[in-house]
């Protein structure tokens, strides 16, 4: 009965979030792990007179795998796709080619009945959008960022000629993407200028990974990941590369700073976009860059979160400092 | 646990109808009223060890012959066999057209039901019925005339002349290839204006199920002129003038029902399929060979039927005789 909580979070993601409009095309992507959720979703956007398709496939291994074929194919032919999913489908060719035909995405990744029941929804997703529109707006004027945090991390990146995105978890225009239920302001590096060392103290909500029983301390030179220690996690990341075979996993790919003030803490538990939109955390993304301004397509695409990050812009304007937001 | 009976029949659609082999990308589409038997057969894809097995669902269309959404039309084309099992049949749509063309193996499963997949037509060899299914197709393509006569009082004429007969197996195993298990048939579309004659309907009309007292419809040039009968034929009549075609009047299709376990139930495919039945449709033939593109497509069965090609008795009152 645990459904009946996430009725009202069905809701605001189908209105709100969403923007979904009667007689609207909607097409629900989901995989047979997730599919009760999908369903919630898919009744509330019927509930108010959409057009609803679902799609049903096996979960992906990795997040960032594509779909299958006949998926991507009837993603391209909706005004709206939703992927309520196991594993994230975000920086995927469908998903970017499903936007460039003029559809609004909104990722569901690691959806739960708990997750659409959780305060993430809850939160005012239009008065957040400027503040989230602002920080992005100061990635897309900068030349150069550095990342700070308690736990060690000191990396420098260049984003000269990068433009900020801002995911307000809100689409409702052609083409444009989000996730749901995080909030961010985010941008790509100009792929070889990021150096230094990041430590991944909060969680890593892919992978099977979730809350970090250590910290995971990356070390980078020119834009790639050349050393990666810590715990058990650490080397499951590292198998996981290697299974790969394929350098551009490796790649700085994405910085971001999460803006959902209904979210303090990154938990591990309800999934990427719970944890990503942690207000005043901040996370780097590897792998894919495709699709945030970037030119890498790599197998898979993760993030990792650090608590009480201190960024500062153009080394002189602090716009984030121990996890709080100065603008 | 109805799920586990319907297993057996899911396989069978699934490695026989469909010949679907380890590794074949595999798409199921149905409606939000099918998903149960979606499902089961999504289960049997996965037992066959298919690559992808992905499912799509939609709204069930409002009548026979409507396009899917264009997710799923687009769906269609982009796997290595298709399973259609719905409510209301997509069998002579674009999209399958479509997808047909791509290579696309495609099973459709109209007005399915649960238990479809359990008993009824469902339980046929369909390759051994194959054999005399592709015969009789031939019989018909050979023949210049045919004669269809019921006990009930059916006396119809019809001309073949130049046209092919299909075979519809049951089986979907070439790519492109196209079946409806549990319907085994063999069928031709007649010369439109030159069937002659009265038929009396005593099994089903589809659409519009099994009828309670017989409806009689005599044709004349090729066109139905006089439907009578019960509450089926008044529905029948106004179904007809609701198109506004008066292209729907036409004897599009003669058809021999050939699975020895499908009975008339009501339900289009097993109602078809039933062994020594013929069906007389009125409306569209315009995709296996006829002239005509209307909005429908009723087939009118009746059973127990005796069948002339040229100078061969094929059927006497529903027993082979050749």
């Amino acid at each position: 009965m645990k459904e009946m909580l996430a009725v009202q979070g069905s809701r605001t993601i189908v209105e709100n979030c969403a923007s979904i409009k009667k007689g609207e095309k909607v097409f629900i992507v989901t995989d047979y792990e997730t599919f009760s959720s999908a369903l919630l979703i898919a009744k509330a956007a019927y509930a108010i007179g959409a057009d609803v398709d679902m799609g049903i496939m096996k979960s992906r291994g990795l997040d960032g795998e594509e779909p299958t074929e006949c998926m991507a194919a009837a993603m391209k032919k909706a005004d709206v796709v939703l992927t309520p999913v196991s594993k994230s489908l975000a920086h995927t060719r469908a998903t970017d080619e499903a936007l460039e035909e003029g559809a609004r995405v909104l990722s569901l990744t690691a959806i739960s009945e708990e997750l659409i029941a959780s305060p993430a929804f809850e939160a005012d997703f239009k008065k957040q959008a400027p503040v989230c529109e602002k920080v992005a707006q100061l990635f897309t004027e900068a030349n150069e960022l550095t990342i700070t945090t308690p736990a060690g991390t000191n990396l420098k990146v260049g984003l000269k000629g990068r433009k900020g995105n801002a995911h307000k978890c809100l689409v409702n225009r052609p083409g444009q993407f989000s996730a749901a239920p995080n909030i961010e302001a985010n941008f790509s590096p100009v792929e070889g200028t990021a150096e230094g060392i990041f430590v991944a103290d909060a969680s890593i909500p892919y992978l099977g990974i979730g809350k970090l029983s250590s910290p995971v301390t990356f070390t980078i030179e020119k834009g790639k990941i050349i050393k990666t220690e810590g715990g058990v996690e650490a080397e499951k990341i590292k198998r996981i590369w290697a299974e790969q075979n394929d350098p551009n996993v490796y790649n700085i790919a994405q910085v971001a700073i999460g803006l959902n003030p209904e979210v303090r803490e990154a938990i591990g538990v309800l999934g990427c976009n719970y944890d990503e939109g942690a207000f005043g955390t901040v996370h780097i993304g590897i792998g894919t860059s495709q699709g945030l301004g970037g030119k890498v397509r790599a197998t898979t695409h993760f993030d990792a979160l650090m608590n009480k990050p201190t960024i500062v812009l153009d080394g002189e304007k602090e716009i984030l400092r121990d996890g709080d937001l100065l603008i | 646990m109805k799920e586990i009976l319907m297993m057996k029949g899911a396989m069978k659609l699934v490695s026989i109808c469909g010949g679907v082999k380890s590794g074949e990308n595999v798409s199921i589409i149905t409606d939000m009223v099918t998903l149960n038997v979606a499902k089961t057969l999504a289960k049997a894809a996965m037992d066959k060890e298919a690559g992808e097995v992905t499912i799509f669902i939609m709204e069930p269309r409002k009548a026979h012959g409507i396009e899917p959404p264009k997710p799923i039309a687009a769906a269609m084309k982009n796997s290595d066999v298709i399973f259609i099992p719905t409510l209301k049949s997509i069998a002579h749509t674009e999209a399958t057209q479509k997808a047909k063309e791509s290579g696309v193996r495609v099973v459709t499963i109209a007005e399915v039901t649960d238990d479809m997949l359990i008993s009824g037509g469902i339980e046929a060899n369909f390759e051994e019925q194959a054999v005399i299914t592709k015969k009789i197709a031939s019989m018909l393509t050979v023949a210049k005339k045919a004669e269809l006569f019921t006990k009930k009082g059916t006396k119809l004429s019809l001309n073949l002349e130049g046209r092919t007969g299909r075979a519809i197996t049951g089986l979907a195993t070439q790519p492109g290839g196209y079946a409806s298990p549990p319907n085994i048939e063999a069928s031709i579309a007649p010369i439109e204006e030159d069937t002659n004659g009265v038929i009396v309907i005593d099994g089903s009309i589809s659409g519009i199920g099994l009828v309670s007292s017989p409806v009689k419809i005599i044709f004349e040039k090729g066109r139905a002129v006089k439907i009578e009968g019960g509450p089926e034929a008044d529905k029948l009549k106004s179904t007809l003038a609701s198109t506004g075609d008066p292209n729907v009047y036409f004897a599009a299709e003669f058809g021999l029902g050939l699975n020895p376990f499908c009975t008339p139930k009501g339900l289009l495919l097993e109602d078809e399929g039933t062994f020594g039945s013929a069906h007389i449709a009125l409306g569209s033939n315009i995709d296996f060979g006829g002239k005509l593109r209307t909005p429908l497509h009723i087939d009118n069965i009746m059973c127990n039927v005796s069948v002339k090609l040229d100078k061969t008795l094929v059927f006497e009152e529903g027993k082979l005789k050749i």
